[in-house]
């Protein structure tokens, strides 16, 4: 197993328990989705295995998160780990191409021309010298994306990548993902709730329930599955947690 | 272009009512001058008024620059131990309990008559709008910005340079406006107390002496050189803050 997450639990001091007793894997090169309603701790989850809510004061944080038998911070040194923020976080300083350039920036690589070349995929060539300010939300999310491809991660965590995005750029950023993962043999999570979309692109998905546990958890082996799946895990949240989720 | 009219006839009605209230009034005339008489003082005493404009406008300058190198230096120091904040902001606001320019003649006693009372004086008025905007504007990034460079384990240095104080510029530079203005202040008032050379000195004399040309030329360069500090700053703030001043515009 390449990404382990062992039993981990969290809360806000004097809060409810967001996450409870969570523990998965993934293999190296695969993608893991994990779905789940507003406010099951997801993107919570997220940021555990990206060690930003380590140990602070008013909160409770148990569990560990390996990475080929090591923690998250020795690929963190390499410049080998990626995220992407649910609100895209660019720098509004920066334009387009410093903002792309920014892990670079910080690892202290000297730019080439994969910067360039990302930009083009995500279709911004004619916006490199915009600030943030003056993109729209899509353009904003595929800054996000191309910044968090462009050190051709091992370990890449996605929190909502698509939502603001279009179906025709969907469809591309999709294709680029498995570009990357193929070269890099990059693992990659993404967090949605769009379970049509985890489940196009992920090979193993998991269902986060209100009360922060693994509530269903399933590989996906063929197209044909997908489409089961989706009616299952619409069918979980509806009669579990009475959700009005249109079906097809 | 409009507003370039109104505020250009606005101070054409001013000068009007100035000279034709002191046109008949000897008594007004004597405490406030007219603009003529202002003008020609200014034509007779050029030299004078002008050298001691560009005294007053060193000393704010020096004042103005030592406060923003001081600030600067104690909110890195406070960045590398946070704790420090916590002791420091506190103390900073009680200390604008004290009316700053009642240590005019302390500043004389310690420092002498010359330049340095003055510029220590315009120093210290600056000091805490400098340091209360930075510190707001380091503090006030957002989460996600620290977590960003977090990812790419970014040195607390890096930290501090390619993202705190760059996304606090905003905050920096509104203290640096209202400092600009400040440090003139202080700096005159510093004069007040005892100069060699400068506004504020003529300031007082011209008020010991009713001398009315003396006082309207010394606060009309007074003004001059606040406002020219001010625009310095503020043209800089347009070239360094492109990114936030046309969002500003727009909202």
């Amino acid at each position: 197993m390449c990404l382990i997450i062992d039993n981990i639990s969290f809360s806000y001091s004097h809060d409810r328990q967001i996450l409870n007793n969570i523990s998965f894997s993934i293999e190296r090169g695969k993608t893991l989705g994990i779905i789940g309603v507003s406010g099951t701790g997801k993107s919570t989850l997220l940021k555990i295995i990206a060690g930003f809510l380590d140990k602070k004061e008013n909160q409770n944080l148990i569990g560990r998160v390996i990475f080929d038998n090591n923690p998250i911070r020795t690929l963190k040194t390499c410049g080998k780990f990626s995220f992407m923020f649910q609100e895209s976080t660019l720098m509004p300083n920066l334009n387009v191409w410093e903002n792309v350039f920014l892990p670079f920036k910080i690892l202290s690589i000297p730019s080439n021309e994969n910067i360039n070349k990302i930009i083009g995929l995500v279709g911004l060539d004619k916006f490199k010298k915009s600030f943030p300010s003056k993109l729209s939300g899509g353009m904003k999310t595929r800054v996000a994306l191309a910044r968090s491809f462009i050190t051709n991660p091992e370990l890449l965590l996605l929190d909502e990548p698509f939502s603001s995005l279009d179906i025709g750029w969907k469809k591309r950023l999709y294709d680029e993902l498995e570009t990357l993962q193929k070269l890099n043999n990059t693992t990659i999570i993404i967090v949605s709730h769009d379970i049509e979309e985890v489940l196009k692109i992920a090979d193993k998905i998991i269902l986060i329930g209100l009360e922060g546990t693994i509530i269903y958890e399933q590989r996906i082996l063929n197209s044909i599955v997908v489409d089961q799946e989706v009616q299952f895990i619409k069918d979980i949240l509806i009669n579990d947690y009475n959700l009005n989720i249109q079906t097809n | 272009m409009k507003n370039i009219i109104f505020y250009f006839l606005l101070i054409i009605s001013l000068l009007l009512i100035w000279h034709f209230a002191t046109f008949d009034n000897t008594h007004l005339k004597l405490l406030i001058s007219n603009p003529f008489d202002s003008f020609k003082y200014f034509l007779n005493e050029c030299d004078n008024i002008l050298i001691a404009t560009a005294y007053t406008g060193l000393e704010s300058v020096l004042g103005f620059l030592i406060a923003v190198i001081t600030s600067f230096v104690l909110v890195i120091i406070c960045l590398y131990n946070y704790k420090l904040f916590e002791l420091i902001l506190p103390l900073m606001i009680v200390s604008q309990v004290i009316p700053i320019i009642t240590l005019a003649p302390l500043f004389i006693i310690l420092l002498d008559i010359g330049l340095k009372s003055k510029v220590a004086m315009a120093a210290l008025m600056c000091f805490f709008p400098i340091f209360v905007n930075m510190a707001s504007g380091v503090n006030s990034v957002e989460k996600n910005y620290l977590n960003l460079f977090s990812i790419y384990n970014s040195s607390k240095t890096k930290k501090i340079f390619h993202l705190l104080f760059p996304l606090a510029t905003p905050y920096i530079f509104s203290g640096l406006k209202i400092s600009s203005t400040l440090a003139v202040i202080g700096a005159i008032v510093a004069e007040f107390n005892g100069a060699e050379l400068g506004l504020g000195k003529n300031l007082f004399l011209s008020a010991k002496r009713l001398e009315a040309e003396l006082m309207i030329n010394s606060i009309f360069f007074s003004c001059i050189l606040g406002a020219s500090f001010y625009l310095m700053i503020y043209s800089f703030e347009r070239r360094i803050g492109k990114w936030y001043i046309k969002d500003q515009k727009h909202n």
